[in-house]
């Protein structure tokens, strides 16, 4: 979608001064944040203070772009998108909204983002950015560590059997099947075995799957997990509900604002 | 490897397994696979708590599962009974619940604000708040707050 076409789209949003639930304000904070993982790059971090519900776009090279209108350049179609895009919730049923305002700590990159915003059309209402909410600010902070710490735990290489980290002096071995699951020890593989033979020959074919491309691509196909899923009445995807998928969200805000998703 | 933003999802499939008392690990994995092992084992500990609690209708939890249908066709509640360590959790969100209860007296739970969270929170865990805050979001999401299914 090029940037005119995501403008008309999110100009269309419907809006409000409070989320669905009624409980908060419909307000956005936006913060650019670094993640130094493999490969480095940025976050847009997006967080409504009032739920703490956050959202990231990206990753993206933002922060080392110079000057702040580059900046804003780069940021401005990913911002509209979150929201364009329902902050990632695939659910059809879910509309999507549009912020009733939005801030920011960086005082350069909201004057910058005012002036994008308005040249590319963006209604008028959002074309001015709130700088400097201490209060937002600190909330920022405080979800962006809790998100932080899950990066960093996906991104750390374990023993997927006793989740420890290799010891300092070794590696962890991978299933030499699969080659997906690596493990710190021997023993940790043979306890690790009953379970991980029920998928190691899959994972073998493409050892890329995730939990959601399995369950979307891969289940529905085995008769074991036919099976399963008759047994607990589940209809597995592509056969006739579509309520029964994975959704991405923090859980933790998901309980916070579960509302947001039900009116 | 890209990291990618995939670290928190909440799942049908598991909540299922929950609710009809069949949430064994090779059954996870029959339905998701071997992948994302944490971030599955992170929800699955999630949807434990959150169907122990047995979420009242009004609750944000119950409007959201039934916007959702997330228990459309669903067989009968059986969940395994919680372990101890489960005990424990439900034994603090239950009394989180009592709190939020006396903090709000007479108020309905539907005019609840996050200025009401900072009050409970700190006036009664002083500097720990933050760890309880979890705790928190378990106990009113799982209170009758009127909210519509």
């Amino acid at each position: 979608m090029d940037l005119q076409e995501l403008v008309r789209t999110f100009n269309k949003l419907p809006r409000s001064p409070k989320t669905p639930s009624g409980l908060v304000d419909d307000h956005w904070h936006i913060a650019i944040r670094h993640v130094p993982l493999e490969p480095p790059g940025d976050l847009l971090h997006l967080v409504n203070p009032g739920s703490r519900y956050t959202h990231s776009e990206g990753p993206a090279q933002i922060l080392s772009v110079e000057p702040a209108t580059s900046r804003a350049d780069v940021v401005l179609p990913m911002l509209l998108r979150s929201f364009v895009n329902n902050m990632g919730d695939r659910d059809p049923r879910v509309t999507p909204r549009g912020p009733w305002s939005w801030g920011t700590g960086d005082e350069k990159l909201a004057k910058a983002l005012e002036e994008k915003l308005k040249a590319a059309g963006v209604r008028n209402e959002l074309c001015m950015i709130k700088v400097g909410d201490a209060k937002d600010m600190v909330i920022e902070e405080e979800v962006w560590a809790r998100v932080f710490d899950g990066l960093k735990l996906l991104a750390a290489p374990k023993c997927s059997q006793c989740k420890n980290p290799p010891s300092s002096d070794g590696k962890l071995q991978v299933c030499s099947r699969c080659r997906k699951v690596q493990y710190c020890s021997r023993d940790c593989q043979k306890a690790d075995w009953k379970e991980h033979k029920v998928i190691c020959k899959y994972l073998a074919k493409d050892p890329s799957i995730g939990a959601l491309d399995y369950y979307q691509n891969f289940a529905p196909h085995f008769p074991e997990a036919q099976e399963l899923a008759d047994e607990i009445e589940l209809s597995l995807p592509g056969q006739g509900s579509s309520s029964h998928g994975l959704r991405y969200t923090d859980p933790s805000c998901r309980r916070a604002l579960a509302s947001w998703h039900g009116n | 490897m890209a990291w990618q933003l995939t670290d928190y999802c909440s799942s049908a499939p598991i909540r299922r397994l929950v609710i009809t008392g069949k949430d064994w690990p090779e059954n996870i994995m029959k339905l998701l696979g071997r992948g994302d092992r944490d971030m599955v084992d992170s929800i699955h500990k999630d949807t434990r708590i959150e169907i122990l609690l047995r979420s009242p209708p009004g609750s944000p939890n119950y409007a959201m599962a039934a916007q959702l249908k997330l228990d459309e066709n669903c067989p009968l509640w059986t969940p395994r009974e919680a372990s101890a360590g489960e005990e424990a959790e439900l034994r603090k969100i239950r009394d989180m619940q009592g709190h939020i209860r006396r903090h709000m007296g007479s108020r309905s739970m539907s005019s609840i604000t996050t200025q009401d969270m900072q009050t409970v929170l700190t006036a009664n865990f002083a500097a720990t708040w933050s760890q309880e805050l979890p705790y928190y979001q378990y106990a009113v999401n799982s209170m009758d707050q009127g909210v519509r299914a």
